[in-house]
């Protein structure tokens, strides 16, 4: 088991910075650059694990990346990566959708409470954002999240995957709530509209300011682990999981490039806009999705 | 003094570990790779004095591109690999940039632009204006030209990133080595207020400007 | 104009500099007046710019301070002249609130005093304990020199006088000689081709 998880995550480490390079491959190529390589995000990540790191402003700041990394770990392992297999899935047998939903949070909180410690302005400016933010994504995404548990009449994942191989995909059966958990996932991706935590022309790197070195690679690195277990969980959640690494790299990618080109053309949203257009629309689009589950079925 | 892969050049001690247990070539493939990869992936933070300003922007976007090379702008010191100067540096603008480059992480390096920074260029005899910044700061790479064009830029990087590939001494370790030397220049020159002071309180200047 | 005949009773002269430039100059004791009565009466009511010029011969500062009215169709320049020694103005910040800064400066590049004025601190310069720096017994090029002495040269430079003489040397041998190359040219071909001017004739 241990074995797995290891596995697990250096398969989601290899996975989410190809992703990223690839992230930002595309995004040059559709600038008209030529672009990094696909390799990029990994040499990135290498060269900050040896930079040297002089930065101290106490305990509560070292923590933080961690309890963000262990966030993005755990909500790791706990998704079910692949549906048929038990390769994998023992992990996840205990784990059910709450748990995944609260560890989701946990993340933002602990780089609140390391960034808060740090004292940059651009930085709890970053965090103040990014936390009034979340309100408006989490909401979409928490009704579509219901809307599931109540037509698969249960929060476990593996269960919601079963339903779907008798029952037809979730996106197809219920597409209003897969467009409302979309919206919201281009948000926790830092895609275009949703994007003013990190806006380097107003806050510089948002909370990352004051983070170097390996703290920041730490970072980055959860980043890319946390965002391959969002992708997997939108494909295990809607699209009936995967049965192998190709359908799971398959499925995964067009997630991916779907979230790359609705950000792409975006401009940036104000905070009060972001949240504002999230209470609206992706929200209004859920809750006629959870009605329509709720009255017929 | 050899730069060790785990950033401090003072401390050998992990390479003596390797030594010890016999693994002294490991240590030296180790230290190649992460060099590689140093070189292929350079943070900048440019730091727009002068003329020079106005060649970042097409270097980094659409028309030079120079992220293929894996060279990013980031938006803090604390992030940044490279600092670019990119003309001549006012006393006032010294002091800024020597705060920025003591907050970068080493290994660091400098670039400038342009012959403002190697000999005060067309403001040699102006009254603010620094001549010499190798003085003050180590350079790792001088561009030349008035101004130099992306291009120069771009070769500028190149030569950068082969210094960086071959284990070359570089400015930071020079700036370590000699600290006292350019701590005492930059007091001659700045008169002892090395910092920018922050105790200006910038929204009640009507007091006297002191918070 | 008008403004003439309102200055002419104040028994001050309104000189035409340019076709939308003119100027008044003025004593300094009357200069407060003048200005708030440029302000309130006259109607100028941006002020453009303080200037300040270093007479160091004749002892004095001009100052010239630049007045637009709400239609933008000409400047009025108030000059005054102050002793250099201990020289100090009357802050205009409180009529004009863009003067603040304008009088910060001066007092910085020009050691101008301004009795009353909020925030004489550092404007530009950070720290500066020399004489101020555009007065013209500053002697910049010796400062300059003092503070950052010159790169020692690395031997190999040349003298761009003799190389500049040089190259204008060749150029004119090599166009010499191109000449002299055509004329020969041109003659052979006379020679080889007598029957040209029999044909040009035709």
């Amino acid at each position: 088991m241990i074995f797995q998880i290891i596995l697990l995550i250096m398969l989601a480490y290899v996975v989410g910075f190809i992703y990223f390079g690839l992230y930002r491959n595309i995004t040059a190529r559709i600038q008209g650059r030529y672009g990094p390589t696909v390799y990029q995000s990994f040499y990135d990540s290498i060269k900050l694990f040896s930079k040297n790191n002089t930065v101290s402003y106490g305990w509560m700041f070292y923590l933080g990346p961690v309890i963000m990394a262990t966030g993005a770990v755990l909500t790791l392992v706990l998704v079910p990566v692949f549906s048929d297999s038990d390769f994998l899935r023992s992990v996840t047998s205990q784990g059910n959708l709450f748990v995944l939903l609260y560890l989701m949070v946990l993340g933002p909180l602990g780089n609140a409470l390391a960034v808060g410690t740090g004292g940059n302005p651009f930085g709890v400016m970053g965090v103040v954002r990014g936390l009034t933010r979340l309100i408006g994504l989490e909401l979409p995404f928490y009704i579509a999240v219901v809307g599931l548990i109540i037509a698969a009449n249960s929060s476990d994942i593996v269960h919601i995957i079963d339903l779907q191989k008798t029952a037809g995909l979730n996106i197809i059966n219920h597409p209003l709530l897969f467009i409302g958990a979309m919206i919201s996932m281009v948000g926790f991706f830092g895609a275009s509209p949703f994007d003013i935590p990190g806006a380097p022309q107003e806050v510089y790197s948002g909370p990352r300011t004051e983070f170097s070195g390996k703290f920041l690679a730490l970072l980055m690195s959860q980043g890319s682990l946390f965002a391959f277990a969002k992708l997997v969980l939108i494909v295990d959640l809607f699209l009936g999981g995967a049965d192998s690494l190709v359908m799971l790299v398959l499925k995964t990618f067009t997630i991916f490039v779907a979230i790359i080109f609705i950000g792409i053309v975006y401009g940036r949203y104000k905070v009060e806009q972001a949240v504002d257009f999230l209470m609206k629309l992706p929200t209004l689009i859920a809750v006629l999705g959870l009605a329509r589950i709720v009255w017929f079925g | 003094m050899e730069s060790g892969f785990y950033g401090s050049s003072t401390d050998g001690s992990l390479k003596c570990k390797f030594e010890e247990s016999g693994l002294a070539n490991t240590h030296d493939i180790m230290e190649k790779a992460v060099r590689w990869f140093r070189s292929r992936s350079i943070f900048v933070v440019a730091y727009g004095t002068g003329c020079g300003a106005i060649e970042m922007p097409p270097t980094f976007t659409s028309r030079y591109d120079a992220e293929r090379m894996g060279v990013v702008g980031v938006a803090t010191p604390r992030q940044a690999d490279l600092i670019i100067l990119s003309g001549y540096l006012a006393y006032k603008t010294l002091r800024r940039v020597i705060r920025t480059y003591e907050q970068m992480q080493k290994p660091r390096y400098i670039m400038t632009l342009g012959s403002c920074p190697i000999n005060g260029g067309m403001y040699w005899d102006s009254y603010n204006t620094i001549k010499k910044l190798d003085d003050y700061l180590p350079i790792d790479v001088s561009v030349t030209g008035c101004m130099p064009r992306p291009e120069a830029v771009i070769d500028g990087f190149v030569l950068l990133q082969e210094r960086i590939r071959n284990g070359e001494k570089a400015g930071w370790e020079k700036y370590d080595e000699n600290f006292e030397f350019y701590k005492e220049n930059q007091k001659r020159v700045l008169g002892g207020h090395i910092d920018p002071s922050y105790e200006t309180d910038w929204y009640n200047l009507k007091s006297g400007g002191k918070a | 104009m008008d403004l003439a005949s309102k200055l002419e009773k104040l028994s001050l002269q309104l000189v035409q500099k340019q076709d939308y430039l003119y100027s008044v100059t003025v004593g300094f004791e009357r200069l407060e007046s003048l200005l708030l009565s440029f302000l309130n009466e006259f109607g100028y009511i941006t002020l453009d710019s303080i200037n300040c010029r270093d007479d160091l011969e004749d002892g004095f500062f001009t100052i010239t301070y630049c007045l637009q009215t709400k239609d933008r169709d000409h400047v009025v320049m108030v000059q005054t002249k102050i002793q250099r020694e201990n020289a100090s103005l009357p802050t205009m910040h409180t009529i004009w609130p863009q003067a603040e800064i304008m009088e910060r400066e001066m007092h910085e590049m020009f050691g101008v005093d301004f009795p009353g004025h909020p925030t004489l601190i550092d404007f530009a310069l950070e720290y500066w304990d020399n004489m101020p720096p555009l007065r013209r017994d500053f002697d910049t090029l010796e400062y300059v020199n003092s503070m950052n002495p010159f790169r020692e040269q690395r031997g190999d430079a040349l003298d761009a006088k003799e190389e500049m003489k040089k190259k204008r040397e060749a150029k004119k041998a090599a166009k010499l000689k191109a000449q002299q190359e055509a004329e020969a040219k041109a003659a052979l071909e006379a020679k080889n081709n007598p029957s040209d001017e029999v044909k040009n004739e035709e």
